[in-house]
């Protein structure tokens, strides 16, 4: 128990924390902090390229293994497993409408990249290797909860109507979007160049990549507090105990699965924070298409200013702490 | 100068429904578009502006395009069945161009 302590106070004290922290309680206390959107664009497909390329090129020196095989089901299984348990619980313990629930089922089901690049870098500033397909993992895990949640959210009514003005399309714009497709295409370029292409960019990518993500965590912050205060209107106890506990539940979920799939304690941290973390970008977007009469201040709030800085502050260091315990490590 | 009477259709929606409406439009098929990215505003769910958001939820975006009447007639209807279950604004207006065949 202490080590988780002494880990997560190593966390929240590194910078990228600190400055998330910051921008949380500045726009908490009313600061108009924020970032012009397009930078936070550029900064955020900085990241994607940085973390997609770091994955790749250590693919490249592991080589192809069952275990990247095993990890990609096991996202895949998460992915499309979370949604049910997290609709089940609030079934249980809210009043949500059943359309509600589905759509907050989607966002944990899916993952939250942004919690996935900050858990890298905690993980990694801990002397933990995680495997370089991690990435992929991650880019897997995307969608699978998307399509479980218009399943669970089949019996209403707006959602035959969506169906019949075109859903086409619709997974293949959230697998599209563009940080999967950065993220991906790196981790693929970071593959086929390997050691060779990193001594090439690396400079570029690894030396700025910390400072990058103080800046990037900086704005998050601020989107958070944002989300936070507009959570407090229209969340009830209930509803933000589910965005903080819910993220344990899924890790929890994931600690088997990281084991069957044979992950290292690095790799065993990093799908725990996938299978705890909460999309607030792509599946929204899904969402107002797919279930337009599932409520955005419910789930975008809830993932958005519940769940996404509690992932950020005490979350990563609590699954790292129990990937070491359970990987060994 | 001689002017010739078309519909302006104006539609303010979300912006992940945009491609669905230029869909529609693609399909009328009307002339052409132009999209504008709506920067804040205030409806029936409140208050929104750009700055204080992330990612394309919320987001509203207008889409403006001159057609002629029978155009309109066919565009109207299915615009408002794809947009019905959501928020959003479809209106028309009587306008004036000087170059009628380019609509």
């Amino acid at each position: 128990m202490d080590a988780i302590f002494q880990l997560a106070a190593g966390n929240i004290l590194s910078p990228p924390v600190l400055f998330f922290i910051l921008g949380f309680v500045g726009s908490l206390a009313g600061s108009q902090l924020t970032l012009p959107e397009a930078m936070a664009k550029t900064l955020s497909i900085y990241l994607m390229l940085a973390i997609g390329f770091k994955g790749g090129v250590a693919l490249a020196a592991e080589g192809l293994t069952l275990a990247l095989v095993l990890a990609l089901l096991a996202g895949a299984v998460l992915s499309a497993l979370i949604p049910l348990v997290a609709f089940v619980i609030l079934g249980r313990i809210s009043k949500l409408p059943r359309i509600d629930a589905a759509a907050v089922a989607a966002h944990y089901g899916s993952i939250s990249i942004v919690t996935f690049v900050a858990a890298t870098e905690a993980v990694r500033s801990i002397g933990l290797a995680p495997e370089g397909f991690m990435v992929a993992v991650a880019a897997v895990m995307e969608t699978p909860a998307i399509l479980v949640a218009l399943f669970l959210a089949r019996s209403a009514a707006s959602h035959r109507k969506a169906t019949e003005h075109g859903n086409n399309g619709l997974l293949q714009e959230v697998f599209l979007n563009s940080s999967v497709v950065v993220l991906m295409g790196a981790f693929v370029i970071g593959a086929i160049t390997g050691a060779e292409g990193m001594a090439a960019i690396e400079g570029f990518i690894v030396v700025p990549f910390t400072g990058v993500l103080c800046l990037f965590l900086l704005d998050m912050g601020a989107v958070a507090g944002r989300g936070m205060a507009q959570a407090r209107q229209v969340l009830d106890a209930r509803l933000v105990g589910f965005g903080l506990v819910m993220p344990f539940v899924g890790a929890a979920i994931a600690v088997p699965f990281a084991l069957l799939a044979g992950l290292s304690a690095g790799g065993t941290a990093l799908l725990l924070t996938l299978a705890a973390s909460a999309s607030y970008i792509a599946v929204p977007a899904a969402m107002r298409l797919a279930l337009p009469e599932a409520r955005p201040s419910i789930y975008l709030s809830l993932s958005l200013g519940v769940t996404f800085p509690m992932n950020l502050t005490v979350g990563i260091p609590a699954y790292a702490a129990i990937a070491q315990l359970v990987a060994g490590g | 100068m001689k002017t010739h009477p078309k519909k302006q259709m104006t539609v303010i929606c979300e912006a992940p429904v945009v491609g669905r409406i230029t869909r529609v439009l693609d399909r009328v098929p009307v002339s052409g578009y132009t999209l504008f990215d709506a920067h804040a505003g205030k409806g029936s769910e409140g208050t929104w502006d750009t700055d204080r958001m992330i990612g394309d939820t919320g987001r509203m975006v207008m889409i403006v395009s001159v057609m002629s009447a029978e155009q309109a007639d066919i565009a109207i209807d299915r615009i408002y069945e794809a947009l019905e279950p959501q928020m959003g604004i479809i209106t028309i207006a009587d306008v004036d161009v000087l170059r009628p065949d380019r609509f």
